[in-house]
């Protein structure tokens, strides 16, 4: 298979073709034709040696696009790499080295990549502008889904996997004291000069050759050529165990405090490193250079787009690096001296060079002479009038070249068939802006170029707009030792420099010229000169950007997507910011650039994710007894960062049967619900009783010893934080019972107010919710079973009133007992030192009385909440809620002068707004049951705007045999029997809101049964 | 990311390590029975400066105290870090130039 427009190896072996191994034959298919490469090749030079000019179809008007670019700031080269279930989509062509047996595929064309048939659209580009699609498919709203479907036919880039993503990824850290992104050779003298300072420093670059751009720029270091040096002193660092060195890398953020994100492709690597695929970096180093280098900007004509024309650094580095020249025939179009050093390579390599076209009015130097002594012609003031292409849309024919707006020269037409243009070296300045860098226009090299200084960030080299290599490396290698001294914190001599005298190509003395060079003719073809490729954004649509008045860089990006595309206006900026000042009429300096966001290539979602177990690693607490209730059919549920059980299977299978027949025990029998997950809170010191008055709204100070109170927690503005049981132990010993989901809110809430407001108030708050086992029993035989239990004194629990609170014993064992009931029903809470809790818990399980105890879950101890009109505090409440909402203004307390949401009570809208209340339902239909969180109107219809509240949660009472539900309701609509309607799948379903209880006291089992029913 | 040093334990971490409180040195009005005129103010109203904010934090993941920085939002650099009940390092209306 003959590779038409690979350089023969016998031209300058030495120096062309340097990356490719031309003994090792791979091959790879693009589009499912077989595409013969070296290795060594990348994607991209491999398809353009085989003359595959067109690698994509562009955004929006499916235009045929080829290698702008070399690496990873080519705007048009994406495509899919990989089949199945690896295949990876919008891959760079520029920036995928070939494997042997690689699968690649274009995108965005359909049915093929030459015979797109939406290139149409091309034709009719003119009635496309930018904001057409905007303006032209909002109305009818209700088409606006089915405009999505067809328009995303049409436009986008690759598709998405439909299955998992099998690739791995994962993140490592590392801490440095200087981090220098870029390995070009000012990246390399940093690195050298802060090492040699002491500092240990970290070096990634996004290439997977470090040395940058040395290879294609001739200059001496000494007396070897800059590549020859950039080599030398990559094998330094390599060898220096305070360097890290990661080529393959891309450093796509820096953020607070020297974070920088770099993210390693490692599949592609030659070391063997498992399967991962992407690795994240988080690196944080005291200082960060930046010497993320230049790049190279295209210019401005008609029909700057077609596949063919090329930046001239990228005709160098693929003639260079791959042997592969880009046609036969090369026009150059330059606005500075890179044009000439491209020609001059290209004669060396034997590609025709048809002509110069040098926008600059002049130029004298050495690159001019030598151009001119190998007879090549060049006419400077002139321009690219139009290009010439065939009826593919793909190959170049010819140009014509004219004269400047303003001077007087011929119109040329001449034939070839690539083109290498060069506007200005624009610096990559994306890092540097991510942590508020600043800009500063720069006439000169008509480019954007960092000004002022950061504390920690400095910026170096080509990317500092510095270009010459004797300014360069001595620049460098002073902002390396600094940068060590400033992370080291100390003063460092400085090392004497690893280089010693270099020098550049000499440069021509010129006028410098911006990229936006026109001449009349091309006036009206602006909608064919393209300034963002990836998004088809052209002169046309920044002109009509600035008549509908988004003439503000910022307004106009939005309008017209320009630099929203992959390469994030790696290309476009520059071009963007130079022609809106031309249309504007207003220096560029004021036009600015948009704002530079990381990433500054994309990342992957997987990579940002790192690694994903199939199970989550993330541990929730086990409650002391969790081996009881998993033996005895539990099905646990994570919620509230424990794993507790949502009800026991045992012999019923149906969920609904278990939970009935759990709520009928604990209403006519006795229940045992393992409550250990409820947050207990000591409050002991002798100020404890003060500062609980000051926390909790109610009264704690009138709480005998032995007495238990229900308190509420507020917010600062009045809301209800938390709810629960204050018990006094002892004078200066407090035991608070928190929600479960609440435990840390609460714990954090009074150490926050116990530092910050009383400090000297004398008290310890401690968390002792693992500490102890909470049991909560209740239900008509309470009172019989625990008298089965061994060491523990009935008479105690006989004499006791609701709220009393004491210590009791099991098997010599110390019990916290608290006369509370979550359930209406008769009930006792024992709290128990964890390592007992087995032992207690299975001696009231086996306590001998028949059918008399019944383990119940979640699900039925909540159906008992809700039967008695209990209150969950974040499931019937909201963050708007205060206590008199739900009835609960009796334990706000009236006397005490302070207390935390005491002055949140007192504001307006707490007061006079008509608000949200707690009310109980009823459905009509006494089966159904609402959705949590279900919207309640005023009429059967469902209108936005007749909403009056929501439900908070809804059960099947199996007491009453008919569903409830709470709800938050508009006070205005609170009567007792109000019908009201409430959301569901199908329509609405009607209801009543019920003021009363749902259910009377002996149905609840407020009365303890006192009868002894022994086994035998 | 911010870095951030706890001045009680000495611990340095990352922000993820330390809760955000919010503006620190907001005076809680007294006891009272009637809504102070700078109610909403003490509630809801805060500076949000361009420049030097006093910031509550707490040591979460360490010695669960609160302390207090001074951050410049802009910069985001930390000029000073201090325990509660410390006068400030830093000037509380002062305003950082050259940042």
């Amino acid at each position: 298979m003959s590779v038409p427009y690979r350089i023969a190896e016998r031209v300058l072996p030495e120096r062309i073709g340097q990356r490719i191994n031309r003994k090792k034959k791979i091959k790879f298919t693009f589009d499912r034709k077989t595409v013969p490469a070296f290795q060594g090749d990348t994607i991209a030079s491999a398809l353009l040696a085989n003359g595959q000019r067109i690698i994509s179809r562009s955004f929006k008007l499916h235009r045929p696009r080829g290698i702008l670019s070399y690496g990873s700031n080519d705007p048009s080269s994406l495509i899919s790499v990989g089949t199945g279930a690896s295949r990876t989509p919008n891959t760079r062509a520029t920036m995928t080295p070939v494997r042997n047996g690689m699968v690649s595929e274009s995108q965005n064309n359909w049915p093929s990549l030459k015979k797109d048939w939406n290139r149409y659209f091309d034709r009719i580009k003119r009635f496309l502008p930018a904001g057409f699609y905007y303006k032209t498919f909002m109305k009818p709203m209700f088409l606006v889904p089915v405009y999505q479907r067809v328009l995303r036919f049409f436009a986008g880039t690759g598709t998405l996997l439909n299955n998992r993503d099998i690739a791995k990824y994962e993140h490592y850290f590392l801490n440095v004291d200087v981090l220098v992104v870029g390995g070009g050779l000012s990246g390399l003298v940093v690195a050298e000069a802060a090492s040699t300072s002491g500092a240990k420093v970290c070096l990634v670059d996004e290439n997977s050759f470090l040395g940058g751009l040395s290879d294609i720029f001739d200059g001496q270091i000494e007396d070897i050529t800059c590549l020859d040096w950039a080599r030398k002193c990559v094998t330094r660092l390599a060898e220096n165990p305070n360097v890290h060195l990661l080529p393959d890398t891309t450093a796509t953020g820096i953020y607070d405090h020297g974070l920088a994100i770099a993210c390693e492709r490692c599949s592609d690597h030659s070391k063997n490193n498992g399967s991962v695929e992407e690795r994240l970096w988080k690196i944080r180093a005291l200082h960060t250079v930046l010497a993320t280098g230049a790049i190279e900007q295209p210019l401005l004509f008609p029909n700057n787009d077609i596949p063919g024309i090329h930046l001239s650094s990228t005709i160098r580095a693929m003639i260079i690096r791959h042997a592969v020249s880009p046609g036969r025939r090369g026009l150059i179009y330059t606005t500075n001296d890179d044009g000439y050093k491209t020609a001059l390579l290209m004669i060396d390599a034997g590609i025709e060079v048809v002509k110069i076209v040098d926008a600059r009015l002049h130029a004298q130097g050495k690159l001019v002479d030598l151009v001119k002594a190998n007879g090549i012609l060049i006419t400077f003031a002139s321009t690219i009038l139009e290009v010439i292409t065939d009826n593919s849309d793909i190959h170049i024919q010819s140009v014509v070249t004219g004269a400047l707006q303003g001077t007087s020269g011929i119109t040329t037409k001449i034939d070839c068939d690539f083109i290498s243009v060069s506007g200005s070296w624009a610096p990559v300045v994306h890092l540097w802006c991510h942590n508020g860098g600043k800009l500063e226009y720069d006439e000169n090299s008509v480019c954007m170029r960092p000004v002022g200084i950061h504390d920690y960030i400095s910026i170096v080299g080509s990317a500092n707009n510095v270009h010459r290599i004797e300014n360069l490396l001595e620049e460098s290698w002073d902002r390396g030792h600094a940068a060590a001294q400033h992370a080291l914190g100390k003063r460092i001599r400085k090392p004497t420099p690893s280089f010693g005298i270099s020098q550049s190509v000499e440069a021509t003395t010129s006028e410098p010229v911006s990229q936006i060079v026109r001449c009349t003719e091309t006036l009206e073809k602006d909608y064919s000169e393209f300034v963002d490729f990836h998004n088809d954004v052209t002169i046309a649509d920044l002109k009509l950007a600035c008549r509908e008045g988004y003439a503000s860089v910022e307004h106009m990006k939005r309008f017209t997507t320009l630099g929203m595309a992959p390469d994030q206006g790696k290309t476009s900026t520059m071009n963007a910011a130079v022609t809106l000042s031309d249309i504007l009429k207003c220096p560029v300096e004021e036009i600015g650039t948009t704002t530079y966001r990381p990433p500054f290539t994309p990342l992957r979602l997987g990579t940002i994710a790192g690694t994903q177990p199939e199970f989550r690693t993330r541990a929730f607490r086990q409650l002391p007894a969790i081996n009881w209730h998993r033996d005895n059919g539990a099905v646990l549920d994570n919620t509230g960062g424990w794993s507790r059980p949502l009800y026991y299977a045992r012999q019923k299978t149906r969920r609904s049967m278990a939970i009935t027949s759990e709520i009928n025990a604990a209403r006519n029998y006795a229940g045992l619900f393992d409550a250990s997950s409820l947050g207990k809170i000591e409050i002991k010191g002798p100020d404890a009783v003060k500062f609980l008055d000051l926390v909790y709204a109610t009264v704690i100070e009138t709480l005998p010893v032995g007495r238990a109170r229900y308190g509420i927690l507020l917010n600062e503005n009045g809301t209800l934080l938390d709810d629960g049981v204050v018990s006094r132990l002892r004078t200066n010993l407090f035991v608070i019972y928190t929600t479960s989901g609440n435990a840390d809110l609460v714990l954090n809430h009074l150490e926050k107010w116990h530092q910050t407001e009383w400090p000297d108030l004398r008290l310890f708050i401690t968390s002792v919710t693992e500490n102890y086992a909470h049991f909560s029993l209740s239900g008509p035989r309470t009172i019989e079973i625990l008298r089965t239990l061994e060491g523990f004194d009935i008479s105690k629990l006989e004499a006791s009133r609701y709220l009393d609170v004491w210590e009791d014993h099991f098997s010599g064992i110390e019990l916290r007992v608290l006369r509370v009931s979550f359930s209406g029903a008769y009930g006792v809470e024992l709290s128990i030192p964890s390592n007992h809790a087995m032992e207690l818990w299975q001696a009231l399980m086996h306590c001998g009385i028949e059918d008399s105890i019944t383990p119940i879950g979640i699900d039925a101890m909540q159906t008992l909440r809700a039967e008695v009109g209990y209150i969950v505090i974040g499931l019937d409440t909201d963050t708007d809620t205060i206590p008199a909402d739900v009835g609960l203004d009796w334990a706000v307390s009236e006397s005490k002068p302070d207390f935390i949401g005491k002055p949140g009570l007192l504001q307006d809208a707490h007061i006079d707004a008509p608000r949200k209340k707690l009310v109980g339902i009823l459905t009509k239909h006494e089966n159904s049951v609402p959705e949590f969180g279900s919207p309640i109107f005023d009429r059967p219809h469902i209108e936005p705007g007749n909403v009056i509240g929501h439900v908070t949660s809804a059960y099947y009472s199996p007491t009453i045999n008919r569903s409830i539900s709470l709800a938050l309701v508009s006070e205005k609509h609170i009567f007792e029997g109000a019908v009201v309607h409430i959301s569901q799948s199908t329509g609405t379903t009607p209801a009543n809101i019920r003021l009363s209880r749902f259910i009377t006291k002996e149905q609840a089992g407020a009365s303890p049964s006192r009868r002894v029913e022994r086994r035998q | 990311m911010l870095q951030i040093r706890c001045p009680v334990c000495n611990i340095k971490g990352d922000e993820t390590d330390f809760s955000y409180g919010g503006e620190a040195h907001i005076n809680r009005p007294g006891a009272t029975n009637e809504q102070p005129p700078n109610m909403a103010r003490y509630l809801y109203i805060r500076s949000n400066p361009r420049g030097v904010q006093q910031e509550s934090w707490r040591c979460s993941l360490g010695c669960n105290k609160w302390f207090t920085i001074s951050r410049h939002t802009i910069s985001q650099k930390i000029l000073a870090t201090y325990k509660l009940g410390e006068t400030p390092q830093f000037n509380l209306s002062g305003k950082v130039k050259n940042i």
